[in-house]
């Protein structure tokens, strides 16, 4: 009877762990409360003359901004939303356009993990692998590459710092689902500057809120490396260093207020990348640059055309930023770019105002259409015409001075 | 308690071919790609959603 009672008592708490946790896992992420039809907070081009030509011979810094999930209807509509039909987004006045093919080397159709590993280190890999061939073989990153030649070098996202598209750029792992062992690639690294969401990964397991299976606490880790570790917009304004870790959320940023918004993320990575130095051996060479506007991909696998326009803008504004630095630099290769095209997104439907512009959807997960690029800079040239993802990374290291590329590592 | 909601993860890099309130078989697959998810149980789609952080839809079933 004893026996009885308390199989059933366990039964129970089994039913209730299969309703209720897995449901509570799944939706942990902190959703923005916004309205997604104000868009005040873009500020649009004055002018829709694409920025004039770069005549300097010698690329130092390279920003390369990727839109996860922008296709080229994601950008179209953001423009008729933010400006009508005849104006254009910041990204669009850059002066050499072109389209890039995003398959990987098992599917059609690519994830991030793959694309990205494609415009990192310009071999095409599986879905869902980071760094490495089909074989499991390591490439060295374009990342990895410019930072042992001296060049600072650094990762922004909104989503979480450890997700596909960053982690390809400085971690190698079999699958993007190894989150917390990508976390400690990145910080391994040395990478000078790491800001996005994800401080789930980098705290120990004794932390309630931690995701990791071990102990290591890698912000702890990262102080005693001499790096500077904020977790708020105006710590991240305040500080002043050459290495510097800023976590805003446990995953994905919220995009909203009081958090840091992506331009004002990007804007501080040029700024402490600038004037990043190692010590006695003075500035460095130049510097990379990735930044990444994450919830594109998100709001589109939604099937969210307002979530899609509004990310589409914030990212742009993180872009602006990046083509002012490189305007007055002169010397600073700008190239924006998406991984693939998520949702199927077509306008088939609107009136010549644009901000009725209809969104009509084929589906819920990425598709295999080929994604825009647009380049400013020395030798922005070099990024027109129609070729494969794994290109951009082979252009990239050319006019950056390594070769021979791709470089598997011993 | 009669009711026990079976959930099942897709990555979310391929189009689904099921939708929610939809009738699924058990083995049935879920996604377009043949190394997808399929349906372990009989039953109706009670709810499909996006879950960012892991780039994976999850796809409740109420077994039928």
């Amino acid at each position: 009877m004893v026996r009885t009672k308390r199989a059933l008592a366990m039964s129970v708490v089994f039913i209730a762990l299969t309703l209720i946790v897995p449901i509570v896992q799944a939706f942990d992420y902190p959703t923005p409360k916004v309205d997604t039809n104000d868009l005040s907070f873009y500020v649009p081009a004055i002018s829709t003359a694409p920025y004039p030509l770069t005549t300097a011979r010698k690329v130092k810094n390279v920003i390369l901004c990727i839109g996860d999930g922008m296709g080229l209807n994601q950008v179209a509509l953001a423009r008729l939303r933010a400006t009508g039909p005849e104006g254009k987004l910041h990204m669009e006045r850059l002066p050499v356009t072109g389209l890039v093919r995003t398959h990987s080397a098992n599917r059609l159709v690519t994830d991030s993990a793959a694309s990205g590993t494609a415009m990192s280190t310009g071999i095409k890999t599986k879905n869902g692998m980071i760094g490495l061939a089909p074989d499991g073989s390591r490439y060295r990153t374009i990342l990895e590459a410019v930072q042992t030649r001296g060049l600072a070098t650094g990762l922004v996202a909104t989503s979480a710092i450890s997700h596909a598209t960053p982690a390809s750029f400085g971690a190698h792992v079999k699958s993007r689902k190894m989150e917390a062992n990508i976390a400690a690639q990145l910080m391994d690294n040395r990478i000078n500057v790491l800001l996005g969401g994800g401080r789930k990964v980098f705290l120990p397991k004794s932390d309630p809120n931690s995701d990791r299976k071990d102990n290591r606490d890698l912000i702890a880790e990262a102080r005693e490396a001499g790096y500077a570790y904020v977790e708020t917009a105006s710590k991240l304004r305040s500080v002043q260093t050459s290495y510097l870790l800023g976590l805003f959320q446990l995953s994905g940023l919220t995009t909203v207020a009081p958090e840091p918004s992506l331009a004002m993320l990007t804007k501080k990575a040029i700024s402490v990348l600038r004037n990043a130095g190692d010590g006695a051996s003075g500035r460095r060479k130049g510097f990379f640059l990735m930044v990444e506007g994450s919830q594109i991909d998100w709001a589109c696998h939604s099937n969210d055309a307002e979530s899609c326009v509004r990310q589409t803008l914030l990212f742009d504004l993180a872009i602006k930023e990046a083509i002012d630095f490189a305007l007055k630099d002169g010397r600073t290769l700008v190239i924006v770019t998406a991984d693939h095209e998520t949702g199927g997104l077509t306008i088939p439907e609107g009136t010549l105002k644009g901000t009725d512009a209809k969104a009509k959807w084929s589906s819920g997960g990425h598709t295999g259409v080929p994604v825009p690029v647009f380049a400013l800079g020395p030798h922005a040239e070099r990024f027109a015409g129609v070729y494969d993802n794994t290109e951009l990374s082979k252009r990239m290291a050319q006019l950056l001075g390594v070769q021979p590329w791709p470089q598997e590592v011993e | 308690m009669t009711e026990r909601r079976v959930i099942v993860r897709v990555d979310a890099t391929d189009h689904l071919v099921v939708q929610e309130s939809e009738k699924v078989c058990q083995g049935q697959r879920l996604g377009k790609d043949e190394t997808d998810a399929t349906a372990p149980v009989s039953g109706i789609i009670q709810s499909i959603r996006f879950d960012t952080s892991s780039h994976e839809f999850v796809i409740i079933v109420e077994p039928a």
